[in-house]
């Protein structure tokens, strides 16, 4: 026997794995297929999402042993591959052809597909690579001054982005420009708890400075600001 | 100088929230490329500014 089966042979033993390959089935037959068979959808639309099966129910057998590859397979493959079947198959996926009711059943699928490769974080006390020359971050008793209207601001801006995107007219772009707003929020809100939390922390010198991580991403910043704002300024 | 920084992180924060205000505005106008832009310059001041505040020990 080859590694290769060895592996699946293992893995097809363990309890996640089957987990997996019908949560991704799930995902797979509620949103996917019925776009993809659906008439007036292009063949390659049928030909990527068998492929997207394909690899929804390969991912999953190299769960336990090759993870990496498993994940890249049934998560970055899948969903290659179900995004290709969407692009292709548009008439199906118009808002008027939207049912309610399968939408719903269909973020609960891909809810259940996302938790069914769920990892199990490490325990607290497991050593991290570069934990030793982190710095030191002193305990605090209240939370710094500036943080509840940081975080009021960045909910209320979450908030008025939803409104905005609510002004668009037309049903495919709203969907997206919804998408976006949520995707946006998210990140909004993220980003400024932990602003509000680690603001005004007392650090050891080397804690905070313009390392070249930062450093690159401030560059980066003002590369694509500057030269996007003068793209569209000459374009104009 | 961590004071500054803080101050430079809440500065970053609050343009990203600008970008993207202005980002999805442009989206619901058709304006798509502007849009785009807005979104990504959105997203870079937002990772800058928590990249600012996370403790390192690298020297500048």
């Amino acid at each position: 026997m080859t590694p290769l089966i060895e592996v699946v042979t293992r893995a097809w033993k363990t309890s996640r794995t089957p987990q997996t390959m019908i949560a991704a089935l799930l995902a797979w037959s509620i949103t996917v297929a019925p776009a993809a068979f659906a008439r007036g959808s292009a063949g390659a639309a049928r030909v990527f999402a068998v492929v997207a099966l394909l690899f929804g129910l390969a991912g999953p057998l190299f769960l336990s042993e090759r993870r990496r590859i498993g994940r890249h397979i049934g998560i970055t493959g899948f969903v290659v591959f179900a995004a290709l079947t969407w692009g292709f198959s548009l008439p199906a996926l118009h808002p008027m052809r939207l049912s309610p009711f399968r939408a719903a059943i269909g973020t609960l699928a891909w809810a259940i597909f996302a938790l069914s490769w769920r990892e199990v974080w490490p325990t607290p006390n497991a050593p991290r690579e570069g934990e030793a020359q982190a710095a030191p971050l002193p305990p605090r008793s209240s939370l710094p001054f500036m943080s509840v209207p940081i975080l009021t601001v960045s909910i209320l801006a979450t908030l008025a982005l939803v409104l905005i995107a609510f002004r668009t007219r037309e049903p495919e772009r709203g969907l997206v420009a919804q998408a976006v707003t949520v995707a946006v929020g998210a990140a909004l809100i993220t980003a400024a708890s932990s602003i509000a939390t680690t603001l005004g922390k007392e650090r050891v010198a080397s804690g905070r400075r313009f390392t070249p991580v930062v450093v690159r991403a401030l560059m980066v910043l003002v590369v694509v600001a500057v030269g996007g704002a003068l793209y569209i300024m000459f374009r104009t | 100088m961590s004071r500054a920084v803080d101050v430079f992180s809440v500065v970053l924060l609050a343009a990203a929230i600008i970008a993207f205000g202005f980002g999805v505005y442009s989206l619901s106008n058709r304006e798509d490329f502007k849009a785009l832009y807005l979104l990504v310059v959105g997203a870079l001041a937002l990772r800058a500014s928590t990249e600012l505040l996370r403790p390192r020990s690298g020297a500048a």
